[in-house]
């Protein structure tokens, strides 16, 4: 594995993944990923998307291939996994502010967070005590708290209301209109994909490769979304990432 | 090796005991009273003497004679072995819960140390260091360390490595790693490891003191012994158990409510 640089954006150059056990579970596949741009990647179960992802997170790093970052750092980095991933002896609030340097001392941008997600009043109790859905919407304001350059949602709006997972699709959006935030999504709902994404990647195969590649329609028109949150620049938004 | 049936003990007791459970702990306790008063009565002999006998003994001995030293010195080498065991064990069992090279090279020694009897741990250190405090003192030490080391390699090993992931995805700065994470997680195990700890440690050192010094509880059991004076034993028994349950029902039980109560 190695990995070079540029600015907010990625390519991975991917030759195999293996588990311990020696079987290959990803094959060989390139994608990039652009400034602004959202991606989604679907496919079967257990076909190594989540891996995928954590190949991308940079918690493996046992893998065949290149991982590239425009700038040679990588970026600011917000993700959502499958599992809530909540610390349950700390409080939702301490929770969404442990990513911060200054999070213990200033708890008003984790306020702040909190109510963008809808659970202002969930701030004290312990995660024990709140439902999937809800630990779920507490780790979406833990990873966009820090205002990422890089989101990557694992599954991220699975088990929320359509009402709960609309806000959310829009905070994202809105971000990546905004802030030119990138989007790195593993989903199994293609209405996600379909809301949000500018390309879909579908993987398959044993070990799993790249079987379908497929621009978006144009995200306008995503229910969701408010006038403010659609990007204008869509160069980038058909295939390959901009020099 | 994790003895069969500890682990399902780690899990946080239910916080505040209805009031019936509290009240419920006192039949026993008054049930054992009554035995032994019926037993005291029945036998009428010095062997064993009544309760009442030996409260009014704890309370002369306590007022008018050596009894409260002899605390103290047995409660100070009990915290200092405690702490030593503590630290170093829990330093231990992480490290080897964490490296698998490092658990083989170090388990021979655990495996011996965990099945050597304390006296015989106590004896060869008296022997090879002389009767001094520090040899009793690193006796009682040895002999705690183990059962710490034990309990807290398997804490270690059990920890949640998605947490993990996730503190190296946000990227935690190295003080949250260790008192946000790996300390929180672990918590359970230091508590068992304290909780047991503390009945093991105080046991052990009223052995050493037997043994080999010239004050503390252990000592004056010794020579209360010699005089085949029941009443004194008893009463020095009783001091000291009541101070322990004092430090357990005081101060683990609270740190147990007050980190546990993250707990639906």
């Amino acid at each position: 594995m190695s990995v070079v640089g540029n600015a907010k954006r990625l390519s991975l150059s991917l030759h195999a993944k293996h588990w311990p056990d020696g079987r290959q579970v990803l094959g060989a596949m390139n994608f990039s990923l652009a400034v602004g741009e959202v991606l989604a990647i679907s496919g079967p179960s257990g076909c190594g998307k989540s891996t995928l992802l954590s190949i991308v997170a940079g918690l493996d790093q046992a893998f065949d291939g290149r991982l590239e970052w425009s700038g040679g750092q990588p970026p600011g980095l917000g993700i959502v996994f499958q599992t809530p991933r909540l610390l349950p002896w700390r409080t939702v609030l301490a929770n969404v502010s442990l990513g911060l340097a200054d999070g213990a001392k200033n708890t008003s941008p984790a306020r702040q967070a909190l109510a963008e997600v809808g659970l202002s009043e969930a701030a004290d109790v312990y995660p024990a005590r709140l439902s999937l859905g809800m630990a779920r919407r507490v780790a979406f304001a833990r990873a966009l708290l820090s205002e990422p350059d890089l989101l990557l949602l694992d599954e991220a709006f699975a088990s929320l209301d359509d009402e709960a997972a609309g806000k959310l699709r829009a905070s994202v959006m809105t971000r990546v209109a905004n802030r030119r935030m990138s989007v790195l999504m593993v989903t199994h709902d293609l209405r996600d994909a379909e809301e949000m994404a500018d390309r879909l990647l579908v993987l398959g195969g044993t070990p799993a490769r790249v079987v379908d590649e497929r621009a978006m329609p144009t995200r306008t028109s995503a229910p969701t979304l408010t006038s403010t949150a659609v990007p204008t620049d869509r160069s980038f938004a058909r295939g390959s990432c901009p020099p | 090796m994790m003895p069969a049936g500890l682990l399902p003990a780690l899990r946080w007791p239910r916080r505040n005991p209805p009031i019936t459970a509290r009240t419920g702990r006192l039949v026993p306790a008054l049930s054992i009273l009554a035995v032994w008063q019926m037993l005291a009565s029945g036998l009428n002999s010095p062997r064993l003497p009544s309760p009442l006998a030996v409260l009014e003994m704890l309370v002369a001995e306590t007022l008018h004679g050596p009894l409260l030293h002899h605390l103290g010195v047995t409660l100070l080498r009990v915290a200092l072995c405690f702490l030593l065991a503590m630290t170093a064990g829990s330093a231990l069992g992480i490290a080897m819960g964490s490296s698998q090279r490092l658990n083989r090279w170090l388990d021979p020694w655990l495996q011996l140390f965990l099945n050597m009897p304390a006296m015989v741990v106590a004896i060869l250190v008296y022997v090879w260091l002389g009767l001094g405090e520090p040899a009793a003192i690193l006796a009682v030490t040895l002999s705690k360390l183990p059962n710490v080391m034990v309990i807290l390699r398997e804490g270690r090993r059990r920890h949640d490595r998605d947490l993990a992931d996730m503190a190296r995805a946000f990227r935690f700065p190295r003080k949250a790693l260790l008192f946000d994470v790996l300390i929180p997680e672990l918590a359970p195990f230091f508590l068992a490891a304290a909780r047991s700890g503390l009945s093991l440690v105080w046991k052990i050192v009223l052995l050493v003191e037997l043994l080999g010094r010239s004050d503390g509880i252990g000592f004056q059991l010794n020579v209360y012994f010699q005089m085949f004076d029941m009443t004194r034993i008893l009463a020095y028994a009783a001091s000291f158990m009541l101070a322990i349950q004092l430090v357990d029902v005081l101060l683990l039980s609270w740190v147990d409510r007050h980190v546990g109560r993250w707990q639906r």
